[in-house]
């Protein structure tokens, strides 16, 4: 186990290392691409370029009945080590993603916003440490949709 | 934009109200020009505290709240929105 964790660390670093150069661009793209992706496991995977994920270290607080779905408050959190981002998704909203986070020096990781949801959904967490996903969801029924439904 | 920034211990809470329609124009039955913020930035003394991308899921008039270290009492938080039609607002604030 020990094992293969390092080596895996010491390709990432190496990859990361080769793809240095081209990185703000693709980023940028992809960043992109991902905001306007209507389904949801491709708007991760557009942003973050992976679907698979470890479900802990990612907190997410939100209601479990949703009077209205204009104005949902949600909390999200993380005790992850050198997180570099948090990506918040909506997987039944006509376009998922709903913000980045991105994490710099001194920012903690813990945002509370409002969000908009059109109907009962899943909310989705994923949050990026050291080149590893961590994620958590949860359901959220909406009683009066909040997409102009 | 309403901006509230308050040192409490070793870190700064800061809750922000922006006055935005956050139109995703996907209205039923009408089209409406989508209009919502795409970036959100907070600065102190030159550093970046807060990044957000956001996108029409946020809600009306959006509201966040978040907290960061490495500022004190006095400090001015500066924070800027940009939204999908090339507007944006810059407002200062002092750290309460």
């Amino acid at each position: 186990m020990k094992k293969t964790l390092s080596r895996r660390s010491v390709l990432t670093l190496g990859a990361s290392a080769v793809t240095l150069m081209a990185m703000p661009l693709q980023l940028l793209a992809g960043k992109k691409e991902a905001l306007e992706q209507k389904n949801m496991h491709k708007a991760i995977k557009e942003l973050y370029g992976s679907t698979s994920t470890t479900k802990k270290g990612v907190k997410l607080k939100a209601p479990d009945i949703a009077e209205n779905g204009a104005v949902v408050p949600i909390t999200v959190s993380s005790d992850i080590k050198g997180i570099e981002s948090i990506a918040v998704f909506i997987e039944k909203n006509p376009r998922p993603l709903v913000a980045v986070f991105n994490i710099k020096d001194g920012t903690i990781p813990k945002f509370s916003t409002r969000v908009k949801m059109g109907k009962t959904s899943k909310i989705v967490v994923v949050a990026k440490a050291d080149g590893k996903l961590y994620s958590t969801s949860k359901e959220v029924k909406v009683t009066i949709g909040g997409c102009g439904g | 934009m309403k901006i509230r920034a308050k040192f409490r211990k070793d870190k700064v809470e800061v809750k922000m109200i922006l006055k935005h329609p956050m139109e995703s124009g996907e209205i039923a039955g009408r089209t409406k020009k989508s209009h919502y913020i795409t970036h959100i930035q907070a600065k102190v003394n030159g550093n970046v505290v807060y990044d957000v991308d956001s996108t029409s899921s946020i809600s009306k008039d959006p509201f966040f709240k978040f907290y960061f270290t490495g500022a004190k009492k006095g400090d001015k938080i500066e924070v800027k929105w940009v939204d999908n039609q090339g507007k944006s607002e810059t407002k200062k604030a002092k750290i309460k």
